[in-house]
C-alpha cells in the first residue's frame, strides 16, 4: 500500500528544515525522548508487555523521515527507521504528522481518526489499536518532552527545531482551509473497474472451491494428501 | 468417561423450522416426520418472528397429535427473542401449559421463558447461553430435563459441560444452517426496501434463507427475517463419536427444504457406527447439491471453517 | 438521568469524571469484561487509583464483569467480582447466570446491575433476574422501541440504563456469533467483536478493502470514509444489491431525545466506548453533561454538536423509534 499524494500540512514546508539536521542529532533527541517516556509513562510500556515484537515504523506521509519505534520495555527503540525496518516492523501508521502528534498526546480520538480516513495502517493493526490505547492512557505533553529532550542537542540543532516549530505554528493556521480546496476525488471509474476484476477473480475461486467440493470426500482427502505425502516419503 | 451415558441410546432430534415455509410445506414436512423419520423427538413452534406465528399456529394441535401418534416426543420451541407485551403475553400462555400436555416438552428459547418455566420439568434451548457449569447447575436445579449447548462451544467446554450435566441431558446441533444472531430489525425485509411492519412477509421467498455474500462475491451468511445465520451448513458427523463419548446424548438436525428423512438416516447410521462421516458428507452433497460444510465451532475456531483435521480434544 | 461514562484507561476515566460524568464504568485487563481489546483495561492497582480519584469528586465507578466464564475457568470471573467487591465499587454489571448466582450468594450486599450482553428485553426476563438474583437495575437491550421501554419502565421493580452514544450493536447484544463465525474470537466468550488482530486494510487500485479474518467486510471508494470493519456494519451483497445489509455506518446519539427517555422512565444513560480514546470521552461527556444540565434547567437542547465523533459522521436514534425496525 502506498500513500501516493501526500497530505497538504505545514510539515510539508518545515520538513528540508528538520532535514538539515544531522541525522544522528535526530536520533539523539529521539532516544532521548523514550528514555523520558519510559520513566515518566511506565504504564505505556506495561500495556504492552504481552506482545513480543512491538514495533511500528511511523510514516508522517508529509514528511521525508521514517520512525522506528519499538516499546519493548528492556530494549527500546525510537530512531529515524531503517530501510531494513519496513520488514521488520510488525506494524506501519501512515498520516499526517499533525493527526499523528494529537494521536499520540491523546488530543484527538484515533477511531474518529481512522473513520475520517486521515490514518491508515499496514501489518497487524491489533498492535497499533494496543499502541494506541496505552498512549492514550497517560497524559502525554509531548511538547514538553520535545523541548527537554532537545536540550541533548548543540545551541545550533536547538535553533533548528525552534525554528521549525515556530513556522509549523504560524503555517498551521494559513493552510487547514488549503488543503481542502486540493484534496480531488478523480481515478474513481479506474478504481471500479479494478475491484470489478477482482471481485471476478474472486468468484472464479469461489466456484473452484465449489467444484473440488462436489467431489466425493474420499478423493479430496487423497488430493490433499499428495503433495504431503510425496514430501514425507522423499 | 461415564458409562450410563454408553448404555442410553442417543437421541435424534429435528429442530424447529425456524423458516417461513407455507403452512401446507410445514404440514407436509411434520407429516413425513411422523410417519417415515427415524427421529426421537420432533421440534413445533417459531422461535423467529411473531408475526409468522398465525399462519401456522391453528395447525399445531393436529401436527401434534400426529406425531404423537408416529412415536415422537414433541418439544414445543418458544421464541428465541421476546419484546413488547404481546410477545411476552404469548410466551405466558405457552409455558402456562408446562404441565397440562402429556408427551411434549416446552424448549424454553428465553430466559423470560426459562424464568416462567422453572419448578416445571422444561427444556432449554440453544438460544439461552450456558457456557459454564454455574450457568448449567442453575437451570437443572429449576427443573430442565435437557440443555441444548450453544453452537459457538468448543469441544473442552463441551467435556466440561457434560462431566457435570448431572441428569441432564445435553444436546448438540450437528446439521443445518447455525444461527448466528436475532435481531429486532428484519433484514429480510430491509433487503428489499421494506419496513418490519409492513414486511409483506418476504422472508417466505427463501426456503433456506436468504444468501448473503459479500463485496467480492464470497459465500457468507443467510438471512431469514430478523435472524442470520451461517451460509455453511455445520456438519458434526465427524464430531459425533467424540460428542457421545462427552457424554452428548441428543443431537439436533436443524430442518431444511431438503430431503431431511434420508438426511437425519444419513446421521442415524453414523450415530450407530454403521456409515463414516465422509460417507455421510458424499451423500449429503447429493442431496442437498453445492452447500458449504463447517464445524469450526467445536474445533474452536472460526465457525466458518470446515476443519479436516483431527481435533486433540476428541481424546483417544 | 444519571450519566454513565465508559473508561478503557486511567486517563480516561479521570477524563469523564472531569468532563462530569456520575459513573465512570471500567472493566478489569482481561477476558473477564466485553471490551478486552489490546492495550487497554484496569489493572487493580489502577482501578484502586481510579476509584480514589472519582470518589473524592463524587463519583461512582461500576465495573463490567460482562463476558460469559469459560467452562472450568469460572476462577477467574469469580475473582473478578470478589476483587471488585473488595475495592469498593458502587455496582457489578453481569450478564452470566453462573456468575449472578456466584456473586449473590459470596457477596449479598453488593449492588448487581444487569449488563446489556444478558439481553434482557421483556418484562418476565427482568422479573426473573431480579427475583434470582436481586438485580437492581438493567441495561436494556438496544433492540426496544420508547414505547416498549414505557411499558417496561411500569411493569418491573429495577431501574433501567439505556445507551445514549456511541457505537450500535443491531443484533441482540449476547446472543451474536457473528464475530466468532468470521474469525473465532467471540464477544460472550473472550468479550472482543471483529478482533484487530484480523483486521486488514488492502489497497485495490484506487479502493481500500476491509477485511476481517478471510472476509471482505467493505469496500471504499476514493472520497469515501473508512470505517473499522465491524462485522454487522459492512456492506455485503444480497439479491443482486450491494449495500448495508444490517446497519448504516452511523452511531447511536439520543440527544435528540432526551427529554423522552426521561418521560418513559430511565434513570440512568450510558455512552458506548471504552475503547474510544480519552478525547472522545471528554467531548461526549461534557455534551451530555450540558444537555442534561439544560434540561434540568428547562432550556432546549443543541444537538448535532457530536457528528464529528460518529462512525459514518451521522447519528441514529437506532430502535428507540420503531421506524428503525
Amino acid at each position: 500500500m502506498s500513500v501516493q499524494r501526500p497530505a497538504f500540512t505545514p510539515f510539508l514546508v518545515i520538513s528540508p528544515l528538520l532535514r538539515a539536521l544531522p541525522g544522528p542529532a535526530i536520533d539523539a533527541v529521539l532516544a532521548h525522548a523514550l528514555h523520558q517516556m519510559q520513566q515518566r509513562h511506565p504504564a505505556v510500556f506495561d500495556r504492552l508487555s504481552g506482545e513480543t515484537n512491538p514495533s511500528v515504523l511511523i510514516s508522517p506521509t508529509d514528511m521525508q523521515l521514517d520512525l522506528y519505534l519499538n516499546l519493548d520495555a528492556a530494549r527500546p527503540v525510537l530512531r529515524r527507521a531503517h530501510p531494513a525496518d519496513v520488514t521488520q516492523a510488525a506494524a506501519r501508521i501512515l498520516g499526517p504528522m499533525p493527526a499523528l502528534l494529537e494521536l499520540l498526546e491523546g488530543k484527538s480520538d484515533g477511531d474518529a481518526l481512522f473513520f475520517s480516513r486521515t490514518l491508515k495502517i499496514e501489518g497487524r493493526t491489533d498492535l497499533v489499536v494496543a499502541l494506541r490505547n496505552a498512549l492514550d492512557g497517560e497524559d502525554i505533553d509531548l511538547r514538553a518532552a520535545i523541548i527537554s529532550s532537545a536540550g541533548v542537542l548543540g545551541p545550533v540543532a536547538r535553533r533548528m527545531l525552534a525554528l521549525a516549530e515556530k513556522a509549523y505554528g504560524a503555517l498551521d493556521r494559513d493552510m487547514a482551509h488549503v488543503a481542502g480546496a486540493l484534496a480531488g476525488d478523480q481515478d474513481r471509474r479506474m478504481a471500479g473497474m479494478a475491484s470489478s476484476l477482482a471481485d471476478l477473480d474472486q468468484r472464479m475461486r469461489t466456484v473452484e472451491q465449489g467444484i473440488k467440493r462436489r467431489q466425493p470426500a474420499a478423493l479430496r482427502r487423497e488430493q490433499a494428501a499428495m503433495p504431503a505425502s510425496s514430501g514425507l516419503q522423499s | 468417561m461415564k458409562v450410563d451415558t454408553l448404555s442410553e441410546r442417543p437421541k435424534l432430534v429435528m429442530g424447529p423450522v425456524l423458516f417461513h415455509w407455507d403452512a401446507q410445506v410445514k404440514l407436509d414436512f411434520y407429516a413425513r416426520m411422523a410417519d417415515e423419520a427415524d427421529i426421537d423427538i420432533v421440534h413445533v413452534g417459531e422461535v423467529v418472528c411473531s408475526k409468522r406465528m398465525p399462519f401456522f399456529d391453528k395447525h399445531l394441535p393436529d401436527v401434534i397429535e400426529r406425531l404423537h401418534r408416529g412415536g415422537k416426543q414433541v418439544v414445543v420451541s418458544t421464541l428465541a427473542l421476546v419484546m413488547g407485551g404481546r410477545e411476552a403475553e404469548m410466551i405466558r400462555d405457552v409455558t402456562a401449559m408446562a404441565d397440562d400436555m402429556p408427551g411434549v416438552l416446552i424448549e424454553a428459547n428465553d430466559m423470560s421463558a426459562a424464568g416462567l418455566l422453572a419448578g416445571h420439568p422444561h427444556s432449554i434451548g440453544p438460544f439461552v447461553n450456558i457456557y459454564n457449569e454455574g450457568t448449567l447447575r442453575h437451570f437443572a436445579r429449576r427443573g430442565a430435563v435437557r440443555v441444548g449447548l450453544p453452537w459457538e462451544l468448543p469441544m473442552e467446554s463441551v467435556q466440561i459441560l457434560c462431566a457435570h450435566r448431572g441428569a441432564v441431558e445435553i444436546e448438540m446441533q450437528v446439521f443445518g444452517r447455525v444461527p448466528l444472531a436475532i435481531s429486532a430489525r428484519c433484514y429480510s425485509a430491509r433487503a428489499q426496501g421494506l419496513h418490519k411492519d409492513g414486511c409483506r412477509y418476504v422472508c417466505g421467498d427463501h426456503c433456506d434463507g436468504m444468501d448473503v455474500d459479500t463485496l467480492d462475491g464470497e459465500a457468507f451468511l443467510a438471512v431469514n427475517g430478523l435472524q442470520t445465520l451461517s451460509h455453511s451448513y455445520l456438519d458434526l458427523s465427524g464430531d459425533i463419536p467424540a460428542l457421545q463419548q462427552a457424554g452428548v446424548g441428543v443431537f439436533r438436525l436443524s430442518p431444511h427444504s431438503f430431503d431431511m428423512v434420508t438426511i437425519a438416516g444419513l446421521y442415524r447410521q453414523v450415530i450407530d457406527g454403521k456409515i463414516t462421516s465422509e460417507d455421510l458428507q458424499d451423500r449429503l452433497f447429493d442431496l442437498c447439491g453445492d452447500i458449504d460444510l463447517a464445524n469450526g465451532f467445536l474445533h474452536g475456531k472460526p465457525g466458518a471453517i470446515f476443519d479436516e483435521l483431527p481435533d486433540r480434544a476428541r481424546g483417544e | 438521568m444519571e450519566l454513565v461514562c465508559p473508561a478503557g484507561t486511567p486517563a480516561s476515566l479521570r477524563a469523564a469524571v472531569d468532563a462530569g460524568a456520575d459513573v465512570v464504568y471500567c472493566g478489569f485487563r482481561d477476558a473477564t469484561n466485553a471490551r478486552n481489546f489490546p492495550g487497554l483495561n484496569f489493572s487493580r492497582d489502577e482501578l484502586a487509583e481510579g476509584i480514589a480519584y472519582a470518589r473524592t469528586r463524587g463519583v461512582h465507578v461500576y465495573l463490567a464483569c460482562n463476558t460469559f466464564p469459560k467452562a472450568d475457568h469460572e476462577h477467574i470471573w469469580h475473582q473478578a467480582v470478589d476483587d471488585a467487591v473488595s475495592l469498593g465499587v458502587e455496582a457489578i454489571i453481569l450478564a452470566d447466570i453462573g456468575l449472578l448466582g456466584y456473586a449473590r450468594d459470596k457477596h449479598p450486599d453488593a449492588r448487581l446491575h444487569l449488563s446489556v450482553q444478558a439481553s434482557a428485553s421483556n418484562v418476565d426476563a427482568i422479573r426473573f433476574y431480579h427475583r434470582e438474583f436481586g438485580v437492581r437495575r438493567v441495561v436494556l437491550p438496544r433492540v426496544l422501541s420508547l414505547m416498549e421501554i414505557r411499558e417496561l419502565n411500569c411493569a418491573i421493580p429495577v431501574e433501567t440504563e439505556v445507551f445514549a452514544f456511541g457505537g450500535m450493536c443491531v443484533m441482540a447484544e449476547g446472543r451474536c456469533l457473528l464475530s466468532s463465525y468470521a474469525t473465532g474470537e467471540s464477544p460472550n466468550m473472550n468479550g472482543v467483536c471483529s478482533p484487530a488482530a484480523q483486521v486488514h486494510y488492502l489497497e485495490r487500485g484506487d479502493t481500500t478493502v476491509s477485511k476481517l479474518g478471510n472476509f471482505t467486510i467493505n469496500v471504499y471508494g476514493a472520497s469515501e470514509k473508512v470505517g473499522y470493519p465491524t462485522l454487522c456494519k459492512g456492506r455485503f451483497k444480497a439479491m443482486d444489491k450491494a449495500g448495508y445489509l444490517f446497519e448504516d455506518p452511523t452511531s447511536l446519539d439520543v440527544t435528540a431525545i432526551l427529554p423522552e427517555l426521561a418521560a418513559v422512565g430511565v434513570t440512568a444513560l450510558k455512552i458506548e466506548g471504552r475503547q474510544r480514546g480519552k478525547a472522545y470521552i471528554a467531548q461526549v461527556v461534557s455534551s451530555f453533561r450540558t444537555a442534561l444540565d439544560r434540561i434540568a434547567a428547562g432550556q432546549k437542547v443543541q444537538t448535532g454538536t457530536l457528528s464529528h465523533m460518529t462512525e459514518g459522521m451521522s447519528g441514529t436514534t437506532g430502535a428507540y423509534q420503531r421506524g428503525w425496525q
